[in-house]
């Protein structure tokens, strides 16, 4: 009896260290595959991923591994797709600045050259001159939308009147608008209001969607409206010109980015990238809606800084 | 191993078809005694005698078809829901899969048994009293163990054609159906032809007193699972899917 | 570390005397969406199945990761995701139950990836819904959770987005391109359906009749399908000018090595040849670009075309 009590015991205790060294044995595997794995995510590869079975002693372990490789991955990435379209933009802008330098060079070789004489000469320089002022103009925004992008732009918040200012900005604009056969409806409210906010970026803003309407719109109506509530500023910008289309309207704000009907004509493809960048700089918002062949209707929105608290 | 036995029996969770055959495999045998007990057969049969009857009826017929049932459905399920393709793509060998499979039938199988097992004691004891039961409950016992191991053994052909005829179910079927029949109709079987055929074998050497050349049996028994389980797993690691 | 994800090597199926598939290479290179087109029967479905093991390959190697699948594919599998055919599950479950099963068999990457692959594709987490009754879509997106479960390298979609109302597809498709573009992943896709590959891969490979018949990038191909005027000038200059003067056209780019593109298909060949020779702007070529992708199959494809 007693030595089959004690063969039993023997038998379990022999049953229960050969299960220990088996689990031993597959956990010391699955961390060896896990090393081979980490590994190669140390040699690059961050799309690499510890899978482990819930009920694995080294489960814990590999969930974490997994979770820092993802995330320093979603910042690789990050980084990866900022430089791939600062390469993107450089192509793009030498070809920007290719097209219109070729056709400028154009008109002045054909001077020098003598295809022109006389009155149509002196034609041909003036549009030489337009067309290297353009460029000028072309540079310019590039600049000024480069500092933007690196935020090195300084914004200087000054204590104005709003309204006025708002009125002011668009009356310049009524000349052109008679120009080009747009019936106008500015709507701003009279009283006095004072805020604090930075004129120059206010002004290149409302300019820019202007211009956009004046470009690329070919409206024959423009209504601009400016009022003040629930401690916002609100600007509306609205035309019953072409529209921007469906697959376009969502990329409008991306940098140098052109509606197909625009491409290889006047237009940067900056102006409203520089828009957008601005209202950010004014921790404001601008949304857009637009209908083909029916018009567009930008609505910005800015924060009411009342002229105690500026900077 | 063990995560595709979990997975496994995940699968069978809401599983209409295994609760039907498991009910019926209840149900049939437990009918029968009460049959029995209202009628009072009593004096016709001794207790082994009664145990045997009602195996003629389960046993030969009832569970290895509902067996083939279960293991068909098992199989073939995987090939009409298209999990197959899903199944294979896990960094799983093809051989533990079908493995895994066999597993989870035959455990069904053998826990189908043993609840067959304790209907009939239950039965027994009702029928002839408790002291009539102790007497015999390691005869009843071995017979009714060793009958439903050696049927599952002897069905392992059935997953092979369960793997090779994919969506359809009722090649698998007929198998069953044909190997039930074989190892009903093996009691009439001449001895040597009877001994020869590993499903007629299962009766004849586990009713005592049949005529039987138990090593021939046994060893058609063996040739005929192993053959199964092999050209099963054979046939699923080269199948395309 | 091999630049090429997927890898065949004159990939053959033969099933008695036909040939389904017949010596196919094609590449797939790390963090592209390459595009399988051919019309349906073309050995798409088996050559995916070829790469991932489940058909028996009658010659030829597939090469994952840059190793032989064949007794590497306990290694290879966790890397790939992939849904053929129709996404198989098993109909008495509900979408998490079915995916507890697969996650419980291949293990997981992460506590609680079930539940993230779920909200991934917009499928409700531990509801009631059997996937029987899922709509065509429900269960596409399923197969989709199934397929991204482990984070994996590879993708292979058969057909994604077969049977799904339009909606559906593209919703199905800035899916695909978010995985590529945000997540890296390399993605082999394969469709009937030419601007589905179009608007996708950024690799393809044309399978007809069971042949690879070209191999190339989508950025290739869509060079020979942009609708413009090539010219190869000696000055850009004086051509920009007679654009403008004699034309009448501001829709021009000027391309780098002298060449010019003018969308204004509009015009004559013969007069800008003539204007740009009278100003000595030294035309060398002048040519029409207007292949169209559709006609470009065609001509290869041998006439056919495909849907």
């Amino acid at each position: 009896m007693v030595f089959f009590v004690c063969g039993m015991i023997i038998t379990i205790l022999c049953f229960v260290i050969a299960a220990l060294a088996f689990y031993l044995y597959r956990t010391k595997v699955q961390l060896m595959e896990a090393s081979t794995i980490v590994d190669e995510i140390a040699n690059g590869n961050m799309n690499r991923r510890l899978i482990v079975s819930k009920t694995s002693p080294v489960a814990s372990l590999c969930y974490k591994i997994n979770e820092i490789v993802i995330q320093t991955k979603n910042e690789l990435f990050k980084h990866q797709q900022a430089e791939r379209s600062y390469r993107q933009l450089a192509t793009s802008l030498s070809h920007d600045i290719r097209t219109p330098l070729a056709s400028l060079t154009g008109y002045l070789e054909a001077i020098q050259l003598g295809y022109v004489t006389g009155k149509e000469k002196e034609q041909y320089i003036e549009i030489a001159l337009n067309k290297a002022l353009d460029l000028k103009y072309y540079v310019d925004t590039l600049f000024e939308w480069l500092k933007l992008e690196s935020g090195e732009r300084i914004y200087h918040y000054e204590n104005i009147d709003i309204h006025e200012y708002a009125r002011e900005i668009v009356s310049e604009w009524i000349p052109q608008f008679e120009k080009n056969d747009i019936c106008y409806d500015i709507s701003v409210p009279e009283n006095e209001l004072f805020v604090s906010i930075d004129k120059t970026a206010l002004k290149r803003i409302l300019d820019n969607l202007l211009q956009n309407v004046l470009t690329h719109g070919h409206a024959t109506f423009i209504k601009v409206s400016e009022e003040e509530n629930d401690n916002k500023m609100a600007f509306e910008i609205q035309d019953n010109g072409v529209g921007i289309s469906e697959t376009d309207l969502p990329h409008i704000f991306e940098r140098l980015y052109k509606c197909n009907t625009a491409r290889g004509t006047k237009g940067s493809g900056l102006g409203l990238s520089i828009v957008a960048e601005l209202v950010k700089g004014l921790h404001g918002e601008i949304t857009v809606k637009s209908i083909k062949e029916k018009g567009t209707l930008f609505f910005l929105l800015f924060p009411l800084l009342v002229p105690e608290k500026q900077d | 191993m063990n995560n595709l036995l979990a997975a496994e029996r995940l699968k069978l969770r809401h599983n209409r078809l295994i609760i039907s055959c498991s009910s019926l495999a209840i149900i049939l045998p437990v009918m029968v005694i009460a049959t029995d007990i209202f009628q009072g057969a009593l004096p016709k049969y001794s207790i082994m005698g009664w145990v045997f009857r009602l195996a003629s009826l389960c046993q030969y017929f009832a569970y290895p078809v509902l067996s083939g049932f279960v293991l068909t459905f098992l199989i073939q399920r995987e090939y009409t829901d298209h999990t197959i393709i899903n199944m294979l793509t896990a960094p799983v060998t093809r051989t533990r899969l079908l493995i895994g499979k066999l597993i989870i039938w035959a455990t069904w199988h053998i826990t189908m048994t043993l609840c067959y097992l304790a209907i009939v004691c239950l039965g027994a004891g009702i029928l002839y009293g408790s002291a009539t039961l102790y007497g015999s409950f390691y005869e009843i016992a071995s017979f009714i163990i060793k009958f439903g191991l050696l049927h599952l053994v002897t069905l392992t052909p059935i997953a092979w054609v369960a793997v090779l005829q994919r969506k359809n179910f009722y090649p698998s079927l007929l198998c069953t159906i044909i190997f039930t029949g074989i190892g009903f109709a093996g009691l009439y079987f001449p001895k040597f032809l009877g001994s020869l055929v590993p499903w007629s074998s299962v009766p004849l050497i586990t009713v005592p007193g049949m005529q039987v050349v138990p090593v021939l049996a046994t060893t058609s028994i063996c040739i005929c699972a192993f053959f199964g389980l092999f050209m099963a797993v054979y046939s699923f690691k080269h199948q395309d899917q | 570390m091999n630049d090429c994800v997927i890898e065949t090597q004159m990939l053959t199926k033969r099933y008695g005397s036909t040939t389904v598939v017949n010596n196919v290479s094609i590449h797939v290179k790390r963090g592209r969406i390459y595009g399988l087109l051919g019309r349906n029967g073309a050995g798409k479905t088996t050559t995916m199945k070829m790469i991932l093991g489940l058909s028996a390959i009658s010659s030829g190697e597939v090469r994952l990761f840059g190793e032989s699948l064949k007794k590497n594919e306990r290694k290879l599998y966790p890397r790939i995701g992939s849904i053929i055919e129709t996404p198989g599950f098993y109909p008495h479950l509900t979408g998490t139950e079915n995916l507890q099963i697969f996650a419980r068999i291949r293990g997981t990457i992460k506590q609680n990836a079930v539940q993230e692959a779920l909200k991934t594709v917009g499928l409700p987490y531990d509801d009631k819904k059997p996937f029987s009754s899922y709509s065509l879509g429900m269960k596409q997106r399923l197969g989709i959770a199934n397929a991204i479960l482990n984070d994996p390298e590879l993708l292979i979609l058969d057909e994604p987005t077969n049977g799904l109302d339009p909606i559906g597809i593209a919703e199905v498709r800035a899916f695909i391109r978010s995985l590529s573009e945000e997540y890296g992943k390399t993605i082999l896709i394969s469709s009937h359906i030419l601007t589905e590959i179009a608007l996708l891969a950024d690799d393809i490979g044309i399978l007809h009749h069971g042949n690879l018949l070209e191999e190339n990038t989508m950025a290739d191909l869509e060079k020979k399908n942009q609708k413009y005027i090539h010219i190869q000038v000696t000055s850009q200059s004086l051509a920009a000018q007679v654009l403008e003067r004699v034309l009448h056209t501001n829709n021009y780019t000027a391309e780098a090595d002298n060449s010019m593109r003018i969308y204004d298909t509009g015009i004559d060949l013969v007069e800008l040849n003539k204007a740009l020779v009278s100003v000595g702007a030294g035309v060398s070529t002048i040519q029409i670009c207007s292949d169209n992708l559709e006609d470009y199959f065609k001509k290869i494809t041998g006439g056919v075309g495909i849907e």
